[in-house]
This record gives C-alpha cells, structure tokens and sequence, in this order.
C-alpha cells in the first residue's frame, strides 16, 4: 500500500509538471487541460470544438511539446484522401530489378495526431481514423500496421462555419473519449494572453514526461477500483439518456433520438478514475462520476427533429438527467 | 487469505457501521410506533363513536390486540435485517466521505481485491474509528408520537370515566334526529297554512310559534294547538262567493215586491253591486231629506224578510231594521248613514266578484285574442294570394288598355276600339254609346297578342305537340333544327367508335383500297 501510496504521490508530480509547463504558454483552460490529459492518460481521444483563435491548436501543439512525443498536425481538407491520412504502397524496385510494394506510412504513425479542423474533410476520410482511434491499428490491403503506443488523437472542429463542412458521423463521434468545449478567456485571462503573445520573447516549454512516464500514468490511472454502487450509478446515468427505456429521463424521451452508447459509461468510469487519482482518492466515487459527465456523454446523445427544431443543447438534458438520478441509498 | 491487518480494518468498519445501523433502526421502531399509535387513537375514536366501545370486554379484547399489534409490527421492522449499505450512505453523507465507506463495503464484499481496494478499506477503516455513531444517526423520535401518545392518553381516560356530558355528546346524533322530524312536520303544516289562506298576519304567528318551539321555549304539543287554531281562523276569514251571490239573489227577491225597488231589486238579481250602490245612496239622500215613505217601507219589508248569512251584510240589516222601528229625525239620519255604508259595502263585495272573475275573463281573452290572431294571420295569407293575382290581372289589363289607348291615338281607321270597350268581340262595352259595336281586326300586333292572351285566359291549355304539329302543316314553324347528342354510355359510346377492320387487315384494305385508287385514275374517262 505504500508503494501504492508512492505511485500516486508520483503521477500528482507528473501530473501538476505537465500542467505547469503548459500553462507557461497557455493561459487559463486548466481545465481543459486537465480533460485532455484525461483522455491521454486514459487511452482515448479528445474533440475540442470552439470558435477560432481560442488557443485550440495551441493547446494540443504545446502540449506535444511538453510532453516529447512524436506529433504529427494533419489539416483537415475537403480533399483530403484517406491515403494522405494512414499512407500507401509504393512500388519500390530492389537493385537486382526485382520490384515490390512498400508501405509508406502517413502522418497517422504518431503518438500525437492533431486533426485540425476535422470536419471540413469527407466522411471517407473521416473514416480512416476509425480503425486508428478504436483498434490503435492501420489496416492497407492486406497488411494491419500497428501503431505505436501512445496514440492520442486531438482533433478539433468550429461549430459556426458549417457551410462545406461534413459533420462527423455518430460512429466517428462515439470514438472521442470527451467532448470539450473551449470558452472565451476572462478579461484577466485575456490580459495575459496579450502580454504573452505581443512581445518579441514568447513563451519557451520543454519537455517534461516522456512516452514511458505516460504508460506509466495510464496504469496508475487504470489501476483505481470503482465500487459497484458507483459503477451503477454511472450506469443509470447512461441510461437516463436512452429514450423508451425503463430508466429514460422524460427529456430523453422528447428530444433525444440515440442514447449514449456502451462506450458513454466506459468514458464515465475512465474519466472519474482520472478525477478520484486527481482528488487523491483511490476510488471512484459518484462525484467524479458527475465531474466528468457532461464531457462524456455530451457528444454521444443523438437528438431527435423536435430537439433539434427546438436548438436544444445537449449539455441541458445531461443537466436535468443528472439532477434527476439519484445515487445509490443503499 | 486476508491479512490480520486486513481483518482489522475490516471489523473496524463493520462494527461502525453496525452501530449505525442499529441507531437508524432504532429511528425507525420510533418512526413506526409513531404511525401505530395514530392508527390506535383512530381506531379507539372510531369504535366509540359506532357505539362498539360499549362492552367491557370487547373494549379488553380490542386493546390488547391492537396494542399487541403494533408491537409485533414495530419489533419486526426493528429486527428485519437490512444490509449495512444505508449505514455506509448515511455515515458517507454525514461525514462528508464522498462515498469511501460506501465503496469500502462493496470492495469487503468481494472475494478478491486488490492492493487499491485494500489501501481504500484502511483508509475508511481510519475514517471510521474517528466517526461517532451517535453523530452520524443521532437518536429523533418524532414529534407526532407526542402528539399521538397524549390523545390516546385523553380518548382513553374519557373513554374509561364516560362523564355525563360526553354521554350526552354521544347522543347528539338521536336529539338532532328527533328535533329534525319535528320541525319537518311543522314546516310541511306552514306550507299547508300557506297554501290555504295568505294571511300574513296568521303566518307570522305560526313562523312565532315555530320558533318558538325550536328555542324550546314551548311545547311541540302546545305549538300543534295554535297551529290548528291558527288554520281555522284562516278557513273562517275567507270569503264565501257563492253564499255572498244567494244573499243578494233573496235579497232581491225580496225587492222585487216593491215597485219603486224594482230598479235596485233589478240591480241586485244581476249582482251589478255598483248600481245597486248608486241606488242605495240616492235612497239614503231621500231618505236624509225625508222624502222617502214608500220606499223606504218597501226597504224594510224587504230586509225583514232577506234571509242573509253573510256577517256584515247581516249586522248592517239589523241595524237598519232597529233605525227604522223609531223613524224619528235622529234615526233617519242614522238610518241614511247605514244605507250609505251598506252601499260602500255592495261596492265592495262587487269588487271582490269582479277580482275573482277577472283571471277568467283574462284568459278568456287571452284564448279569444289567440283565436283572432290565427283567424287574421290566415286572412293575411290569402289576401296576399289574392292580391297578388289581382295585380296580375290589372297589369294585363293595363297593357291592354294601353295598346288601345296607342291605337286610338294613331288614328287608324281599323282601331276604333274604345279605350274601356272590353276584349274584341265584345259587343257590348260600355264604350259603345249603348248601340252595338263591331270591332275590326287588330292592326298592330301588340294589340294582336293582347287579345290572344285574353282570349287564352278562356281556352284550354294548348298541348304543344299539337301547335307544332298544326305549324307544321301549315308550314309555319320556325323552330330551327339543332344537333341533339344521342346519350350513350361508356359502353356504347366505346363499341360505336370502335374500328370495324382488325388491325391485321387494316394493310390489306388499305392496298385494296389504293389499287381501286390506281385504277381510278388510270382508266381513262369515259
């Protein structure tokens, strides 16, 4: 138990490290932060949606740097073609004359991949990312390329311009551990981004946590138990949102068309992990649960024409469900 | 296998929560106990009030089994194990544990656990020792058991005693019941009383007399007393039309003897009161200037020998009989005074006759005044039929005269029809001078057309069949010819249009049809 102990006190060090030197260049959004640190130390991968110039890709672009992984940044394009995302054969001839196919990977053999602005591609090429972010692998021909560990996707998108845009298939969307939206800064917040950016020095980071220290993170992460009561807890609240389900909230069963799926609770139990470890808890208890549930389950509640007609925010319905479902009582 | 440590925390936190789980069953015994005893005290209110609490020993009987109820029903909550998770939830909130005794429990339920899960249980085994029960599930017993307890308490201590008043209290039901029969049977013998005279004064006295009775200031039979008392002074007062119109019918049978009465004796056989009256004070301003001797004598035969039962018509005869026993100058004037009020009351009583058949007369007008109604609603529909054929009448005959009128006017020879002669050949109008008249044919034939519709008016109805036929033969029709579409159905519009030729043959006609062409054309003219 001490060695447990010691391993906490270990992954705060970490943790708080890599939140200090990012917050050297980034100004506020610790939480943020804090969310796709989350996902990275939890094997998932995280949509920042938010209007531009609020520091999205500077976000995921410095925190590439602090933590010393191979980081590859992909733009998004309408013609952006699958081939350009996980690469393609190419027929290579050996000095004897004799000709074969070699593979030459694509910026997806990475640890930390930035889909910048991953709604303006086809869904064509939207789907190449599918097998990457679930399997962690790259299928080509007949050939499945492994990809190294660990693989983070961050990818971005801007709610507001959706003219020649393709929204993001429900399937693409499931595979995002959380959903985070990026707010304006504060006016404080505002005045140290421009003492920051309008200088001729601007801010330097260094790498702090190596591909290793991550794993070992993950572990940490993944090694917090969850009580049952708990577990159902995070449960009911994933069924709150299934409409015409014995468990469905009246405003899933207005508005909401698709529920959150499996995965939805699996982001729930992962991420309130992360929040125990952060809170120094060696359990999950039903308030981490709720800390990390509207990232969690944001983005996976399909709605329905009436919801949609009426603009209703998904974030509204999570509110409501998780005032309604009570914890376990006994 | 776990650890003596292991064990140790596991007790320590299995003994908190025990603990606590016994203080929140404690709670709810209390909570329990508090709801029975209200169902007790209700029952104990119910039972008396249905007159079953009367028998000592159904009264024994029901409160050791409700009592021993309730007791077996607290105890058996008490005693029902429940699992120590409510205990983990309450401490966790009590303390603000943020569910660490609670996923401690779960994790000591598991067959296997980790070192995390071990880490966890001796951390809220730590957690625990520092917590207090009695903090955590302070004892409450509930306000309502107080307030329960105490009205058993009462209920039951009056029940026991049974004081005089509450007995009373109990038979409240019976009085209530009693008093409402009573005044039921008043208030239908006041609706009778009502219905046979609406004497206001009488009906007062018997609302008195009711009131009277339900301050129990009186007996009910008392009460009856004046009620039916009250009912015969009604009947007594009302006024007997029928024996009133015998005593004026003998009274003036009586006149009739006396020939200067004869026109008052006259009056009062057709009961006009009001002449009989104005008689009766003509006689009275004779009588005041003495003037009166046969009359007057004949007066009082009269009266002598009118058997009258009407009460005052009966009171003033006899004092006019009594006035005129003296005849002195005193008694005349006395007398005068007496025909004077006997007049008023004639008047009167022809009053209360006319009243009485005013509301058949009412509606014998209302009957008469509907019957008018329908009968000149009727006239009014057929004279409008009328009225409406007379001016059709007078607008032929109307153009008619004009067209005469324009005939005359023209001076053609062959139009000397006078302007009122009447329809041609008609020889005898007025206009004529009085000699005969032959008139000559129409010359225009507007006047022509008059006269055939006059002379219409006369004839049968023309079948038209027959005027065409007769146009026809004359060859005088100038009906024009028109396309009439021959109805047909779908079916036989369908087989009418349909090709005669198969569609195979059609070539074959056709060549048959362009050599016959051919040939046409190339035989050479005849």
């Amino acid at each position: 138990m001490i060695a447990i102990e010691k391993e906490i006190g270990l992954f705060h060090k970490r943790y708080n490290a890599v939140q200090d030197e990012i917050g050297k260049v980034i100004v506020g959004n610790r939480e943020v932060i804090g969310s796709i640190l989350s996902c990275l130390l939890t094997r998932g991968h995280v949509l920042l949606e938010g209007i531009p110039g609020l520091g999205k890709t500077l976000i995921v672009q410095t925190l590439s740097d602090v933590l010393n992984l191979d980081f590859n940044r992909i733009q998004f394009t309408p013609d952006l073609m699958p081939g350009d995302l996980i690469g393609t054969n190419v027929l290579r001839e050996t000095e004897d004359g004799e000709k074969y196919l070699d593979f030459q990977p694509g910026p997806i053999f990475c640890n930390l991949m930035l889909a910048d602005e991953v709604n303006r591609a086809t869904p064509k090429s939207q789907s190449a990312l599918l097998e990457a972010m679930q399997e962690k692998s790259v299928s080509v021909g007949n050939i499945t390329h492994k990809l190294d560990e660990p693989f983070f996707v961050m990818a971005t998108q801007n709610p507001i311009e959706l003219e020649g845009t393709y929204p993001l298939p429900e399937a693409q969307m499931d595979r995002f551990l959380f959903k985070i939206k990026i707010e304006y800064p504060s006016s404080d917040e505002m005045h140290k981004i421009m003492d920051r950016t309008t200088q001729v020095d601007a801010p330097q980071v260094k790498p702090v946590l190596e591909k290793g220290e991550v794993l070992q993170m993950r572990e940490t992460v993944l090694s917090v138990p969850i009580a049952r009561p708990v577990q159902d807890y995070a449960i009911r609240l994933t069924l709150g949102t299934h409409p015409n389900a014995p468990q469905s909230h009246p405003l899933s069963n207005k508005y909401v068309r698709f529920g959150a799926s499996p995965r939805g609770t699996q982001a729930l139990v992962l991420g309130g992990k992360m929040q125990a470890l952060l809170n120094d808890r060696v359990y999950v208890s039903c308030e981490d649960i709720r800390a990390v549930a509207y990232p969690a389950l944001r983005h996976r509640l399909l709605l329905n024409f009436e919801g949609e007609a009426e603009h209703i925010d998904t974030d509204d319905i999570l509110k409501e469900i998780i005032k309604d479902v009570s914890e376990p009582s006994e | 296998m776990h650890s003596e440590h292991d064990t140790k925390n596991r007790d320590r936190i299995l003994d908190f929560l025990g603990s606590v789980d016994r203080r929140l069953r404690r709670n709810d015994a209390l909570t329990h106990l508090t709801q029975g005893s209200w169902g007790f005290v209700s029952a104990l209110l119910f039972l008396k009030l249905t007159g079953l609490w009367s028998s000592t020993t159904a009264r024994t009987v029901l409160l050791v089994l409700a009592a021993a109820g309730i007791a077996a029903w607290v105890v058996w909550n008490y005693l029902k194990r429940r699992s120590l998770s409510r205990s983990a939830v309450v401490a966790d909130r009590g303390a603000d544990l943020k569910d660490a005794l609670k996923s401690a429990l779960a994790f000591l339920g598991l067959e296997k656990t980790s070192e995390w899960m071990e880490l966890q249980i001796a951390r809220s085994a730590d957690a625990a020792s520092e917590l207090s029960p009695a903090e955590m599930a302070p004892t409450v017993v509930p306000t309502n058991l107080y307030y329960a307890s105490g009205i058993g308490v009462v209920l039951f201590t009056l029940f026991s005693w049974n004081p005089g008043w509450f007995q009373e209290l109990q038979n409240v039901d019976y009085f209530s019941a009693t008093l409402g029969q009573e005044e039921e049977a008043l208030e239908e013998l006041l609706d009778q009383a009502e219905a046979l005279a609406p004497e206001e004064e009488k009906l007062e006295e018997l609302s008195e007399a009711l009131d009277r009775l339900r301050r129990r200031d009186i007996e009910l039979s008392q009460s009856l007393q004046e009620l039916s008392e009250a009912q015969e002074a009604l009947a007594a007062s009302q006024v007997d039309m029928e024996r009133l119109s015998m005593d004026l019918e003998e009274l003036a049978a009586q006149l009739e003897s006396s020939a200067a009465l004869a026109d008052l004796a006259e009056a009062l056989k057709n009961q006009n009161t009001e002449e009989a009256a104005k008689l009766l004070r003509e006689l009275a301003e004779r009588l005041a200037n003495a003037e009166t001797s046969e009359e007057l004598q004949a007066l009082l035969e009269a009266l002598q020998g009118a058997n009258v039962q009407n009460q005052e018509l009966a009171e003033m005869m006899e004092n006019l009989q009594q006035a005129a026993g003296d005849l002195s100058p005193e008694d005349l004037a006395k007398m005068a005074q007496s025909l004077e009020a006997m007049a008023e009351q004639l008047e009167k009583m022809g009053q209360q006759m006319a009243q009485q058949d005013a509301d058949q007369m009412g509606q014998e007008m209302q009957q008469l005044q509907a019957s008018m109604g329908q009968q000149q609603a009727g006239e009014q529909q057929s004279g409008q039929q009328q009225e409406a054929s007379g001016q059709a009448m007078q607008s032929a005959q109307g153009m008619m005269s004009n067209q005469m009128q324009m005939a005359q006017m023209q001076g053609d020879p062959g139009s000397a029809v006078p302007v009122d002669a009447g329809p041609a050949g008609d020889t005898t109008g007025p206009g004529g001078g009085g000699d005969e008249q032959v008139f000559g044919e129409a010359t225009s034939l507007e006047v022509q057309l008059a006269l055939e519709m006059l002379a219409k008016e006369d004839q049968e109805e023309p079948i038209p069949e027959e005027i065409f036929e007769r146009l026809s033969r004359e060859e005088k029709s100038t009906l024009n010819y028109e396309v009439i579409q021959q109805r047909s159905d779908y079916a036989e519009e369908s087989a009418m249009e349909r090709e005669g030729v198969p569609w195979q043959y059609r070539s074959l006609v056709k060549r048959y049809f362009l050599s016959i062409l051919t040939q046409t054309e190339t035989s050479p003219d005849p």
